[in-house]
């Protein structure tokens, strides 16, 4: 009787239950590239309107040629071309280029920028586009002081 | 033998069976419910004291208790529940006027100031509110955080204690006075001499950093123009305009940034200075 049980035993569960090479040694399939912001960047023109089409084929120029070559180097958030961007779907293009310009003259200077902004991650100054609509119903004051979750 | 056994323990079991009648166990006994939902709420573990004075029925709960129910709510942030159990709280109790200042509090935190103003002056208890100082200090100090317009000074801080008048004054100051920018001067400063926005703002270095700017490239553009190269020359004319006109821009919003970081530090102010007053409302003395 006790023979027949472990038969049954050995033949029947352990095929069943018995860890395979296959599985122990399965090749990983992990991947250890640092997410970035490229690849969240959405590269697609969509053709909607004239001005959009230009700027954004501006912009994805700037990203192809300079950012992806330089890095995530841009110590704000959202990024001086995002903000462009941002800043032209939200309002128009001449308010949207001048959004910009602004953007970029802060961007130039590079001191005092700690007691300024709030933080984004552990890199980068939170500046939204939603500051400098001239909408001031739209404005949400952060103290520098302030974590910001990442976007 | 095991039958005799079995017997015996089917007995046992019938006259002895546990007892889930809480009068038979002291530890569900209203007495000890109410002395361990006290120790929760002297401890300051709020929301597990008001679950604990929950647990007894109903028609058990003395005013006191129902009253430290509501608190309980209210300080962990259940307006809604402590709203419902404040607003029950009948005339005959003597915690009825704490109740009704409670509510004011309520409306205070839950920003409804209107509502407040309004349940002090044509609510159904206006007599019993408009006699205590604290719901006088509350409807007054409403008028700081509200749009609306807020009534004279030797109004406002009449209701208010000695010790309490120099931070009214500053705070009412602060509210009919605020120190902001004007935008409209801050980017015709910058349109004069680019950067000066920024400067008045506050932001000098975001100020000289446009004026570099732009004066770099107004010097490029004149520069390329001197020596006949026009493609160049109205390159460097375009970004210096748009320099100049994207920093009288950012003037503006510069100021109204600076506006809105007024607004924030003035409210952080008056809430500080509430808060370190208990909103006005007087220590009970229920963990005495």
């Amino acid at each position: 009787m006790k023979i027949i049980f472990v038969l049954v035993l050995f033949f029947i569960l352990s095929p069943i239950y018995a860890q395979t090479d296959w599985v122990k040694w399965e090749k990983a399939d992990l991947s250890y590239r640092k997410s970035s912001e490229f690849d969240k960047r959405d590269y697609s023109i969509s053709g909607k309107s004239l001005s959009e089409t230009a700027i954004k084929s501006i912009t994805v120029a700037y990203w192809f040629f300079i950012s992806d070559v330089d890095g995530d180097n841009c110590p704000f958030s959202p990024s001086c071309s995002k903000f462009l961007v941002q800043a032209i779907n939200e309002t128009n293009l001449p308010q949207g280029m001048l959004m910009f310009f602004d953007r970029f003259t802060r961007d130039l200077n590079i001191f005092n920028r700690v007691n300024k902004y709030p933080r984004t991650g552990a890199v980068h100054y939170h500046d939204p586009v939603y500051l400098y609509t001239l909408d001031e119903d739209k404005i949400r004051y952060l103290p520098p002081n302030t974590f910001i979750k990442s976007e | 033998m095991n039958k005799l056994f079995l017997i015996i323990l089917s007995i046992v079991a019938i006259v002895f069976p546990q007892n889930v009648d809480s009068s038979f166990n002291s530890l569900f006994q209203k007495e000890n419910v109410i002395k361990f939902a006290d120790y929760l709420f002297c401890e300051k573990d709020y929301l597990r004291s008001a679950n604990e004075y929950l647990r007894i029925d109903k028609t058990l709960r003395d005013e006191k208790i129902n009253f430290k129910i509501a608190l309980s709510f209210s300080i962990v942030g259940d307006y809604v529940s402590a709203k419902n159990i404040f607003e029950r709280i009948t005339g005959s109790s003597p915690y009825y006027k704490s109740s009704r200042l409670e509510l004011m509090k309520i409306f205070f935190l839950e920003e409804k100031y209107p509502e407040l103003r309004e349940f002090f002056q044509v609510g159904n208890d206006k007599i019993i509110l408009q006699n205590e100082p604290t719901a006088n200090k509350l409807y007054y100090i409403s008028y700081l955080k509200d749009i609306e317009e807020i009534p004279s000074f030797n109004d406002f801080v009449k209701p208010y204690d000695f010790s309490e008048q120099d931070e009214i004054n500053t705070l009412y100051k602060m509210k009919i006075n605020p120190p902001n920018k004007n935008p409209f001067s801050a980017s015709l400063l910058s349109a004069i001499i680019p950067g000066a926005g920024k400067i008045y703002t506050g932001e000098i270095s975001d100020g000289i950093f446009a004026f570099i700017t732009t004066g770099l490239f107004s010097f490029l553009a004149y520069d390329n123009f001197k020596a006949e190269h026009d493609f160049r020359g109205w390159l460097f004319s375009s970004l210096a305009a748009m320099f100049y006109a994207g920093n009288i821009y950012g003037s503006y919003a510069s100021a109204q940034i600076y506006n809105a970081r007024i607004k924030y530090e003035f409210n952080l102010q008056l809430d500080s200075f509430l808060k370190s007053k208990n909103y006005f409302i007087p220590e009970y003395d229920f963990c005495k």
